[in-house]
């Protein structure tokens, strides 16, 4: 593949990464596993990026692939299996507006994200992201009406984990 | 504010807070090789093709096979052969063509519904290969007691003592083992390789077939 094309898709995915630090964040439980998940939607988007034509923005185009790796082709590498759990929301806590009772909310909540089953994360993250039920239904091949249903049922899902 | 809400302000806050990825680190990764399922899927079934074709050429230079061309019964065997070159080409050509539509633009369904179908293919093509096994050695069987010198002579002998009956029931008990056991390890095989392999992708897969039920 060319130099330019190379260069014009490392620039874009530099500028976006962050849509897959999100994934990651969600998909994996330790530093190495986030490292190498990264790295396998990087190539993913990469051998994509010849069919990429600009009819959509790069990065709904890299939700959607990123999304695609977490879910399906991503294999969890034995290499990698990572003995430090890394606590996802330590760096996000900033003190002058620390609320003890909201922080443990929100560390119980990625606690119970992460008990969700690999469809029921993808349907949070793009909640998280403000995707619209149209996208939803999209990037995982099911109709609208479906996607909302499931949504609701997450949400009572998440309340039960929270308050058994 | 409660519950996923509470998360989304959260999510919102920190979506710049991830240690960033530099453009020289993003070169590196393109440059290395993917350890994707449908590599692997790919890598796996290449050799399963290239097994079973090594496995029917290694049979027909084998002993046996030699000794089978003093039978004189080609118009038995040619068919079976040029079955088989038929049957690999058909399969080869659909799994082929099924892997090329993977393409992780799809919808999470169809990606995942297009490597089921790939592996579908190789499935398909195993199977054939057990039956044919199968429908192969009773056919050997068949042959070798109708057509074997040593065998023919064998048996008279032992019809003139009344026991005919035992070489068949042994024969044929050999036979069945053999194949049991020849099923039996690839039934573990399969078990043990795409049991690890595409577990998560079928419970994927089910979740999403649920959710649109």
């Amino acid at each position: 593949m060319s130099a330019n094309l190379e260069q014009s898709f490392v620039q874009q995915l530099q500028a976006n990464q962050n849509i897959i630090h999100k994934i990651c964040r969600l998909y994996t439980s330790g530093e190495d596993e986030h490292k190498d998940l990264f790295q396998e939607i990087t190539i993913q988007l990469w051998k994509a990026f010849p069919k990429f034509r600009g009819e959509s923005k790069f990065s709904t185009w890299a939700y959607r692939v990123a999304l695609n790796t977490a879910i399906t082709l991503y294999r969890k590498s034995t290499r990698t299996v990572s003995t430090t759990e890394y606590d996802t929301t330590k760096h996000f806590i900033k003190e002058e507006d620390y609320n003890y009772e909201e922080e443990e909310q929100i560390k119980l909540m990625y606690k119970a994200v992460q008990q969700l089953n690999d469809i029921e994360k993808a349907l949070v993250f793009m909640y998280l992201e403000d995707k619209d039920y149209e996208e939803i239904s999209e990037t995982l091949g099911i109709s609208e009406v479906n996607a909302r249903v499931k949504m609701n049922r997450i949400k009572g899902k998440l309340k039960k984990i929270l308050n058994p | 504010m409660e519950g996923l809400d509470l998360l989304k302000k959260d999510w919102k806050k920190n979506e710049n807070s991830f240690q960033q990825v530099s453009e020289k680190q993003i070169y590196k990764m393109i440059h290395k090789s993917s350890s994707s399922i449908v590599k692997w899927i790919f890598i796996i079934s290449l050799l399963e093709f290239a097994l079973w074709s090594i496995l029917s050429f290694c049979m027909k230079d084998s002993e046996v096979m030699q000794k089978f061309e003093s039978y004189h019964v080609e118009h038995i065997m040619l068919p079976f052969t040029i079955i088989g070159y038929f049957v690999l080409a058909y399969f080869f050509f659909h799994f082929f063509m099924n892997y090329r539509k993977i393409s992780a633009t799809d919808s999470a369904r169809v990606l995942i519904s297009n490597i089921i179908k790939t592996r579908k293919k190789v499935y398909q093509y195993v199977w054939f290969n057990i039956i044919y096994g199968i429908l192969s050695s009773i056919i050997v069987t068949y042959i070798q007691l109708t057509h074997d010198k040593d065998i023919i002579e064998m048996i008279n002998q032992y019809d003139q003592n009344g026991n005919g009956a035992i070489i068949y029931a042994i024969y044929f008990f050999m036979v069945i083992v053999f194949m049991a056991f020849f099923v039996g390890l690839i039934w573990l095989f399969y078990r043990l390789i795409y049991g690890i392999l595409l577990k998560r992708l079928y419970k994927n897969y089910e979740e999403l077939k649920k959710i649109d039920l």
